[in-house]
């Protein structure tokens, strides 16, 4: 018998996602169950209508951790466009490049505006924001991960 | 039995720069200029003649 234990990690983010919706399978579980780990992955914050929580694989302790949060604020956003927002998100936190091109489902331009340190505590904390062309842009979500993650290559 | 640190796969750089990690994002959602091209209400070469 022939198993290719590393055949989830290689899909990356992407992939991992649409099986969660063909079988909803908790990711978490889904992990557990075969073996396969990748760093980052995401699922729905139960308590939060329209939230994430991300979870990061911790070595040392063999298991997923919560590493942070995405807390969409235009809650009228298309669960499809958040979705796919969040797929693309893990698939560059796990070093991966092949990302989906969501622009023929938006009609705005993202915009980013990083909290300071000192407001976003031990975390780095992230505003996506909405621009359509008209007035000023509208908050979109806040994302957050554990200090670490992401750096400010701008920061001296 | 399978060795659960043999099928173990962790992948991932250690620290990304954000404003790249964002810029990609940014990039595959930007469906603005679209709407500049459909509607030619907004964009700046408009306002700019």
């Amino acid at each position: 018998m022939s198993i290719n234990f590393n055949e989830s990690s290689k899909q990356g983010a992407e992939k991992l996602t649409p099986d969660i919706k063909d079988n909803g399978e908790d990711p978490l579980e889904k992990s557990k169950r075969t073996g396969e780990r990748t760093r980052f992955i995401h699922k729905p914050n139960p308590l939060v209508e329209r939230s994430y929580q991300i979870f990061e694989y911790d070595f040392k302790k063999g298991d997923y951790e919560h590493a942070g949060d995405y807390v969409l604020i235009k809650k009228d956003e298309k669960s499809e466009v958040t979705e796919k927002k969040l797929i693309n998100l893990m698939t560059l936190l796990n070093g991966k490049d092949d990302l989906i091109d969501i622009s023929n489902l938006t009609s705005t331009r993202v915009l980013f505006t990083l909290v300071p340190e000192a407001q976003a505590g031990d975390q780095t904390k992230i505003i996506l924001k909405d621009y359509d062309g008209s007035g000023v842009s509208k908050e979109n979500a806040i994302f957050t991960i554990r200090k670490g993650v992401l750096h400010d290559k701008f920061s001296v | 039995m399978i060795n659960s640190v043999f099928n173990t796969t962790v992948e991932g750089p250690q620290s990304l720069p954000l404003q790249d990690v964002f810029a990609k994002i940014a990039g595959v959602s930007d469906g603005y200029d679209n709407k500049v091209t459909q509607e030619n209400t907004y964009g700046m070469d408009n306002n700019m003649a």
